[in-house]
């Protein structure tokens, strides 16, 4: 950041913002990103259902830009050969863009609801995530794969789930959660100029989540965790719409004086750990807040490497809050109660300061 | 087996064995060695052992001597054939010693954690680096330097600039790892963080700072600073509950000043042992409120009689310095034979009555207190009580106290009323079952015959010990004292 910047300068999360903002919701935020990168760059291309919509139909073209309306504008600017509406068939979206990004694009897959990942898994694990490992190095594979995760939707047990901690486990993925919509534009310009695939995880309640966000384009380098909230008292790491619940947690609790260090990681692979042992040094308490289920899951995950590379400094039990260990519920009132909630973690962090 | 030279080296006698102390060798150069053989005795903080042999050979040279410490895994001797010549052997210790040091030193630059804990532990007082701080804590502005918010806190707390520092966290952030062993190599301390207090941060200009009217004029009024305020409201503006919720904060803090790494330097304490006798008597004393249950009675006594035949006694007879404490030994000694209850020892199982009153008075010393006894009170005059104590006294001062003199008793009796004490409680000192703490004699206002009047007046109160005292007992025993205290020619006689 060159001195000329330093007036006016805000800060927000970690990152420091200069040059002119605007108020953008996420939707709007990884929209800008996708149609900066896509300008600057011809080889980035976007495939998966319905992305333009109206296919074959006229009449309709865009008429939706994916059902997120995410993809939004993106075939009138770039054509149907960059905005690609593919058949319904997941495994066939995504051999495509590993085999067009083994062959120099860089394209940028949207499976929709992420827990259609079932069908392409193989290409995504067996395939994608191997090939720069198995050839030497001698081939690189730069893919994004976008879903949506989460529950809130009324969407049921197949539209709602977190997948995430099931990618995160495999080797030679990267995995990215945006809280915000500041972190979504930067870590999507980033995915896109990764060399490796990425898994772009977005929540479908979070889309209209707004934040300042400058309109120069800009990357947010992987593994570097945001620090949304600052204290000494008790870490709270959250992903995702999690993020949201736990700084409303810290600042209700900074009411009554006691300060949590917030912590958004947002990539969960690589996983900035040293940010969170760091923390956990001077609070000695740990909370882990997230959506998925809880075993073998990112909460317990982190709890983990906290108990094994930060046991002396705990001066208390580690708290993980996640929805129980079951499908998401259709039931308005069952999922409600299923996802983690701003008292949720309270009760998990008056806990840990034995309060 | 020929030309291969052997180690003996320090063994690890268990998880916490670090190094080992060489106490005798069983051997000498020249003699042949075999598996098994006792070679040398270690003394380790724990125990004394001795190593035996694991390979055979000729003990060729001995590196660690008796009385020498040295660290588990290194050279203790040599072991090798005879032909092996002199020069192999001095360069196989060499090695061997390379190879210590460097091991060493890695170990050192891998665990920095180590490092850190030294310094925390360290007391030794720190070597004044005012220069040292002052190179640290220069620079120009450095909130664009990429740091950890737990590395940019702990910057504040010990007065670095963090453009000083080398980021080695990720993508080259200034990790709290990195801001220790800089203020280390430094020559400074490190702060406890667990229990180190937040620190005040220094904040900006927050004329840029998005805020609702409300919150900016509040924030002003109470002196908050916008840039410390969370941003909680609506198109990413600090609002009215983001002021409050940073006043909350800032009240909780305890109010710091900034700190420097010289700052830190700067704290001082100073620890001793204790002495046995303060040992002892934290142990007694400790010993005796874990197990006996004590209450306390407490009566007030009048003492313008007492005073009166105290006059008497003492300007009739040019001897006798008789003090009110002598009169109160002496009523307790006539209290206790009419209340044999009160006149015990008690060790948790068998409780011992007494025929006499053995009675143990309290007398400050330089480090502590001790209970010389007056014995047979309850038989002896005033006069002969007065002495006695003076003389007793004396001498625990002197520290000449025989130990029948101070041990035994069935009764103890505290004053601290030459303080101005008004009143206090005292410790029953086992394994007796009560103690007497007198308090000040002073001019009080009492009601006689429904009138106000003035009267010298004493406060007693009664520690016993309810496993063998009941309070019936107690507040008998303080009512015979009262009387005693107040008519006192009955005790006289």
């Amino acid at each position: 950041m060159s001195t000329a910047h330093t007036k006016g300068t805000k800060m927000t999360n970690n990152s420091n913002i200069a040059g002119k903002t605007s108020l953008k919701t996420i939707r709007e935020a990884i929209n800008d990103a996708l149609r900066e990168e896509m300008r600057r760059d011809p080889t980035v291309i976007i495939l998966g259902e319905e992305v333009s919509g109206g296919a074959g139909c006229d009449g309709q073209d865009d008429a939706y830009g994916g059902v997120f309306g995410i993809t939004k504008g993106l075939m009138p600017e770039f054509g149907r050969e960059r905005v690609i509406d593919t058949p319904i068939s997941e495994a066939a979206i995504i051999g495509a863009a590993a085999g067009a990004a083994n062959n120099g694009l860089r394209p940028v897959a949207e499976l929709m609801f992420f827990d259609f990942i079932g069908v392409s898994f193989d290409q995504i694990f067996n395939q994608a995530a191997k090939f720069r490992y198995m050839f030497g190095g001698k081939s690189k594979t730069p893919m994004v794969i976008r879903g949506t995760v989460g529950a809130g939707w009324r969407a049921g047990a197949q539209h709602s789930s977190m997948l995430h901690s099931i990618v995160t486990h495999i080797a030679g993925l990267k995995v990215v959660m945006p809280s915000n919509a500041y972190d979504a534009k930067g870590l999507m310009v980033q995915a896109i100029r990764d060399d490796d695939p990425v898994i772009f995880l977005e929540h479908k309640v979070m889309y209209d989540n707004a934040c300042e966000v400058p309109d120069e384009q800009y990357a947010i380098p992987f593994g570097e965790a945001a620090f949304p909230r600052q204290g000494t008292d008790v870490t709270i790491v959250a992903i995702s719409n999690m993020v949201t619940h736990a700084i409303a947690a810290a600042d209700i609790l900074a009411k009554e004086g006691i300060t949590c260090d917030v912590i958004d990681p947002r990539t969960v692979s690589p996983l900035d750990d040293e940010a969170i042992l760091e923390s956990v040094e001077v609070t000695g308490r740990l909370v882990v807040v997230d959506e998925g289920n809880p075993r073998c899951g990112l909460a317990s995950d982190i709890a983990g490497i906290v108990a094994e590379k930060g046991f002396y400094s705990l001066r208390a039990p580690i708290r993980t809050v996640t929805a129980p260990h079951t499908p998401v519920p259709f039931a308005p009132e069952l999922e409600d109660a299923y996802v983690p909630n701003v008292d949720k973690v309270l009760a998990a962090v008056r806990e840990v300061l034995g309060a | 087996m020929i030309n291969e030279i052997k180690s003996v080296d320090m063994p690890k006698w268990g998880m916490e064995m670090s190094e080992g102390e060489i106490n005798l060798w069983h051997i000498e150069i020249g003699d042949q060695v075999n598996v098994e053989d006792d070679l040398v005795d270690v003394e380790t903080s724990k125990i004394v052992n001795t190593v035996t042999a694991s390979d055979s050979g000729i003990l060729r040279a001995i590196v660690a001597h008796p009385g020498e410490t040295h660290r588990v895994g290194s050279i203790l001797a040599v072991l090798a054939s005879a032909d092996t010549s002199d020069e192999d052997i001095q360069a196989f210790i060499a090695s061997h010693k390379v190879v210590e040091t460097s091991e060493g030193a890695t170990a050192e630059l891998t665990t920095p954690e180590a490092t850190a804990i030294d310094a925390i532990t360290t007391a030794s007082p720190p070597q004044s680096s005012s220069s040292n701080a002052k190179k640290l804590a220069e620079g120009e502005d450095d909130r664009h330097v990429s740091a950890s918010p737990v590395a940019r806190r702990l910057a504040v707390d010990y007065g670095v600039n963090l453009n000083n520092i080398t980021g080695t966290g990720r993508h080259g952030r200034v990790s709290k790892r990195d801001l220790e062993a800089a203020v280390t190599a430094f020559g400074g301390r490190l702060l406890d963080t667990n229990s180190a207090a937040p620190s005040e941060i220094r904040y900006g200009d927050d004329s840029n700072v998005k805020a609702t009217p409300v919150a900016r004029r509040i924030a002003e009024q109470l002196g908050i600073n916008l840039l410390e305020c969370r941003v909680s409201g609506d198109r990413g503006r600090v609002c009215k509950a983001d002021v409050e919720a940073a006043v909350a904060l800032k009240n909780r803090l305890p109010a710091q000043s900034t700190g420097s790494v010289d700052a830190v330097l700067a704290v001082s304490s100073e620890s001793h042992a204790i002495s046995g006798v303060r040992k002892s008597i934290a142990m007694r004393l400790q010993s005796s409120k874990q197990t006996a249950p004590h209450y306390r009675v407490q009566i007030d006594v009048e003492l313008d009689n007492l005073l009166a035949v105290r006059k008497q006694v003492n300007s009739d007879n040019s001897e006798a310095k008789i003090s009110v404490n002598d009169f109160i030994v002496k009523a307790c000694a006539s209290a206790l034979i009419k209340i044999p209850a009160l006149n015990v020892q008690f060790d948790g199982e068998q409780i011992t009555y007494f025929n006499d009153a053995n009675i143990s008075v309290a007398v400050a010393i330089n480090d502590g207190l001790i209970t010389p006894i007056v014995t047979q009170a309850n038989r002896k005059g005033l006069i002969a009580i007065s002495n006695e104590i003076r003389d007793l006294a004396t001498r625990a001062k002197l520290n000449r106290l025989k130990p029948d003199e101070f041990q035994g008793g069935s009764f103890c009796i505290s004053n601290l009323g030459m303080y101005g004490i008004k009143q206090f409680d005292a410790i029953i000192n086992p394994p007796q079952g009560a103690i007497l703490a007198v308090g000040a004699g002073e001019p009080r206002s009492v009601v006689k015959n429904g009138e106000l009047a003035i009267a010298t007046v004493m406060s007693l109160t009664l520690s016993s010990d309810h496993r063998i005292i009941d309070g019936a007992i107690a507040a008998q025993f303080m009512s015979v004292l009262k009387g005693y205290l107040e008519q006192p020619a009955p005790m006289l006689v």
